[in-house]
């Protein structure tokens, strides 16, 4: 048995009819894939930037504030540690290291952030890119998207500013050079310009630290701070630094913590765009049903002609059925791949706007979604093609 | 042979009325003959026809196509007999639209397993005997003519025993039906049974048997010695 001849030359006939349908399958099949990949996108990117940040310490306050400020360098809440924290905490010698964060300036619209040395290598796996670590006060080591070059050298602005006039209006009376370049970490790091904190300091007029950068630092020569990354020598000694820090002047978490409630709150967002995207999905189809039922009106004749010249009705079901599964398979792959598409799209643009690595990719929600939408099309399809089998031939051949 | 004994048809129309399409007919048709059904609109003929082919059952009766109780069969089992035994040709050529002239020609070959090389090839011979192009786009770009001429070969490619035809001159013009006529009874001359349905005064002239049917009762059923044949086709 052979439907096929039947069913491409319909298809031909009906093209435009055919593309539209095809069109509202992609489009709602588009979205349901869309949403699922951007959100583990952003799950997997998020938790990958956080991966290097074992302990975040801060004054007390919301710890996502806290997150977004530390690890995706959002501007945040004002509160910072006392001079007498922050020097007793950067002191600690239990930990592998604790870098204080110190922000407030920037170049052309991209943070500076004031660290210790120990930070930037860490995040750049132990070694730069490029050049060296900074040694001294006005050194500074970029991430590795922003446009300097080692060698060259940047006057900080008071602020985070986009526009040159206002960067000249606010600028700082100092000068950097850039030693350095970390190597790529996916976080928003890769845009930030990072110096000592002493110098972030220095030029707000506040303590300015030792005689050299990197401490030891005391209650007379820190000033305060709104967090600092703590990374332990193992997973036991983080479990502790986060208990010992959770105090009423301070507070410590890990980031992925924070991350998964931010999870939560994203998956219930999630469930509810996905849950649309799904009944969106099923009105196209009932709707491409629905007009299949009336396009088969016009194919009526050919059906009612195949069976008299001796179709069994499994050939008619066959011709019916293939069409529509045909307009469901067609609609439902290339929605995959223009699900993708979207979802990389939208990937650059918010990797763009936040600066993490955002990596789309398919997976087993995806394919089992695709496959479902795929399954219940099919199952829809029998519909027209059941209807078609409870006519009478000989009444059909009068009617038609 | 096909024998019908005793066969009536009923219909119940739109408004529920039960109609008696055909009232205890009984016929036989043989092969290597034209047989003529003739009658005005609404006598019974075209449902004589469908019974014949299996498409409808008959009410009441008997019809036997050899071996075989036609009127005994499921539906499944009498599409696989029209499938194999029955050519049928209609008056309004009943075409594929979407299908080119070969296509159509192919279409009964995939109903079943005839995916055999040689169908191809019949088909093509049916089409350049009917001097009908076998390239030539979608058929209904073809003549009214060309069109039946198209359905003639679509009947004709599985070699049927038994042809069927609803008024097949009925939309032609007077020199296709002519053409068609007399491919009729060289289908008969073949060993074919052909059995036509027609108001068409030429076509009762040509067949060797004219049955008359008037509100699906046998009125007259008459064998002509010579019939007047017309040219065929080739």
């Amino acid at each position: 048995m052979n439907p096929w001849p039947i069913i491409f030359a319909s298809l031909w006939r009906f093209r435009f009819t055919v593309l539209a349908f095809v069109f509202l399958i992609v489009a709602g099949t588009a979205l349901s894939v869309a949403i699922t990949m951007q959100e583990r996108a952003l799950k997997t990117g998020s938790a990958s930037a956080a991966e290097k940040f074992d302990v975040v310490v801060g004054p007390v306050g919301s710890r996502t504030d806290a997150l977004l400020t530390s690890v995706y360098l959002q501007p945040g809440s004002s509160r910072l540690l006392s001079p007498e924290r922050t020097a007793e905490l950067l002191n600690d010698e239990r930990a592998e290291f604790v870098s204080p964060l110190a922000f407030g300036d920037s170049v052309r619209g991209q943070p500076i952030v004031g660290v210790t040395a120990e930070l930037p290598e860490h995040l750049s796996g132990g070694a730069m890119l490029e050049g060296r670590i900074f040694t001294e006060r006005f050194e500074a080591v970029v991430g590795i998207d922003v446009d300097l070059r080692v060698g060259e050298t940047f006057t900080p602005s008071h602020g985070v500013h986009a526009a040159a006039d206002q960067m000249e209006a606010d600028g700082h009376d100092v000068e950097f050079e850039v030693v350095g370049r970390m190597t790529r970490t996916g976080s928003p790091w890769d845009r930030a310009l990072v110096v000592p904190v002493e110098a972030v300091w220095g030029v707000h007029g506040l303590q300015t630290g030792g005689e050299t950068i990197g401490g030891p630092y005391t209650a007379e020569n820190a000033a305060g701070i709104p967090a600092a990354v703590l990374k332990a020598v193992s997973v036991a000694d983080a479990y502790r630094f986060r208990q010992e820090y959770n105090t009423d002047e301070t507070m410590a978490f890990f980031p992925a913590e924070v991350l998964i409630q931010l999870y939560q709150t994203l998956g219930d967002v999630r469930q509810v765009m996905t849950l649309m995207a799904l009944v969106t999905q099923g009105l196209v189809m009932l709707s491409v049903v629905a007009s299949v039922l009336i396009l088969f009106r016009l194919f009526m004749p050919q059906f009612v002609t195949l069976r008299a010249i001796g179709a069994p009705r499994l050939y008619i079901f066959l011709v019916a059925w293939g069409f529509v599964a045909i307009l469901f398979t067609a609609g439902i792959v290339l929605g995959i791949g223009a699900g993708y598409l979207v979802a990389l799209v939208l990937s650059k643009i918010i990797e763009a706007q936040i600066g993490i690595a955002l990596t789309p990719l398919l997976g087993r929600p995806e394919l089992i979604l695709a496959l479902s939408l795929w399954a219940l099309g099919l199952a829809i399809a029998v519909l027209p093609a059941l209807r078609l089998q409870r006519q009478s031939l000989a009444a059909a051949l009068k009617a038609y | 042979m096909i024998e019908m004994e005793n066969v009536s048809a009923r219909f119940e129309d739109s408004a529920g009325v039960v109609i008696d399409a055909l009232k205890d007919v009984s016929l036989a048709f043989g092969p290597s003959t034209v047989h003529a059904i003739i009658g005005p609109s609404g006598s019974g003929k075209t449902t004589l026809l469908h019974i014949i082919a299996g498409i409808l059952k008959p009410a009441s009766g008997v019809v036997r196509a050899g071996d075989v109780t036609l009127s005994d069969l499921g539906e499944g089992a009498r599409d696989a007999w029209r499938r194999k035994n029955c050519g049928l040709i209609f008056q309004d050529f009943r075409l594929i639209d979407e299908l080119g002239p070969l296509g159509n020609v192919l279409v009964p070959s995939w109903f079943g397993r005839n995916g055999r090389a040689d169908i191809r090839k019949s088909a093509l011979d049916l089409l350049n005997r009917f001097e009908v192009p076998e390239r030539s786009g979608p058929v209904a770009m073809l003549s009214r003519g060309q069109q039946q001429r198209v359905a003639m070969a679509r009947a004709l490619v599985l070699s049927p025993q038994i042809i069927l035809a609803d008024e097949p001159t009925a939309s032609v013009d007077k020199a296709n039906a002519e053409r068609i006529i007399g491919e009729l009874g060289r289908l008969a001359d073949e060993g074919r049974t052909v059995v036509v349905v027609s108001h068409d005064e030429r076509v009762a002239a040509s067949a060797g048997r004219v049955v008359e049917i008037l509100n699906g009762t046998l009125t007259s059923d008459t064998t002509q010695a010579a019939p007047t044949r017309a040219g065929g086709l080739n």
